[in-house]
């Protein structure tokens, strides 16, 4: 897996150009006040929904504290391959807990509209501005989920082999080999 | 020299009986070890799927309370495929025709299977 390649293609395909995340470095300092209260609104929404709470039952407060960690740091930390590494790896722990996929995709919808409020608060004496910061986040946000998605994905298909190979005792090994046996066929 | 034992251990299994058509000897990973095989018969193919197939039919075997596997038999339009464990390193693989008499094969195969287990 090429991380910074990855990283590359979720940029450009999201549209996340440089211009755009100095701009979300920019204003930072103005949103960051506003995460915590949008950290709260979210767990209240997720806990009212039945099929969430079953991962969040005893968890809450270190989530919470995650979660904001996370929210953050798209306003602080560069955008850089260190962290598109550790956002693959939030989706992996997400399959290992079997979160389903489409809950990301919520999760990250109901972020975006919070954000949006804040940002025409904050910017709306201001059209020009207020339209690119929110096109940046848009782009943030969409940036953000194609990568937990990419993540997704391979671990998904990671998890199933894993169970398929448990279940029919075929090793890893083997499994290779018969890989690359029928790769050699495929481009010969 | 392990190798052209292994040869020879397959050459006579294939003498042994007009109905045997090819047969080879893999690892349980499904890399070929020796083989007597017909020429456009991919060898890699042919091991990682005998050794799928046995690691399969060990499961299998396990699960629906059969105890331990001596064999595994599949039997196709053109015959038959027979594999079996050669030691706990190894599996034979067997080719033999539609009309194959299957008892003789079968001791023929084990009597191979135990050489080839004092072998590898
Ligand atoms: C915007 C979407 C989300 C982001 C960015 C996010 C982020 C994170 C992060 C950073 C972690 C810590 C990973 C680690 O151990 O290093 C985590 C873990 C976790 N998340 Fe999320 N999360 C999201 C959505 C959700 C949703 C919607 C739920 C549940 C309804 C959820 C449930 C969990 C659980 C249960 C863990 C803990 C896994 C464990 O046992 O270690 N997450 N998440």
């Amino acid at each position: 897996m090429d991380l910074i390649k990855i990283n590359r293609y979720c940029k450009q395909f999201c549209d996340l150009t440089l211009e755009k995340e100095q701009l979300i470095q920019t204003i930072g300092p103005d949103l960051l006040p506003y995460l915590p209260a949008i950290t709260e609104a979210f767990y209240t929404h997720l806990l009212a929904i039945d099929d969430a709470v079953v991962f969040l039952e005893g968890r809450v407060d270190s989530l919470k504290k995650t979660h904001l960690d996370w929210l953050s740091s798209l306003f602080t930390k560069n955008l850089d391959d260190d962290f598109a590494a550790h956002l693959y790896h939030v989706g992996a722990v997400h399959v290992r807990v079997e979160l389903p996929a489409d809950f990301v995709t919520g999760a990250i919808t109901f972020l975006h509209q919070k954000l949006i409020h804040v940002v025409v608060y904050l910017y709306g004496n201001d059209s020009v501005k207020l339209l690119n910061v929110l096109q940046a986040i848009n782009s943030l946000f969409g940036y953000n989920l194609q990568l937990m998605q990419l993540s997704y994905q391979q671990s998904m298909v990671t998890a199933e082999l894993a169970r398929f190979l448990d279940i029919t005792g075929i090793s890893h090994k083997l499994f290779s080999n018969m890989v690359a046996a029928y790769d050699k066929q495929a481009t010969t | 020299m392990r190798s052209e034992m292994l040869s020879s251990i397959l050459s006579d299994l294939n003498g042994s009986s007009a109905d045997i058509e090819a047969s080879a000897v893999l690892s349980t990973d499904g890399l070929m070890i020796a083989s007597m095989l017909p020429s456009g018969m991919d060898e890699d193919r042919v091991g990682a799927m005998s050794a799928a197939m046995l690691s399969l039919g060990d499961r299998t075997s396990e699960e629906l309370a059969r105890g331990a596997l001596e064999q595994v038999l599949i039997k196709g339009d053109h015959g038959y495929i027979l594999m079996t464990h050669a030691g706990k390193d190894a599996v034979i693989t067997v080719l033999a025709k539609p009309n194959a008499r299957l008892g003789l094969i079968f001791l023929d195969v084990r009597r191979a299977a135990e050489n080839i287990a004092k072998i590898i």
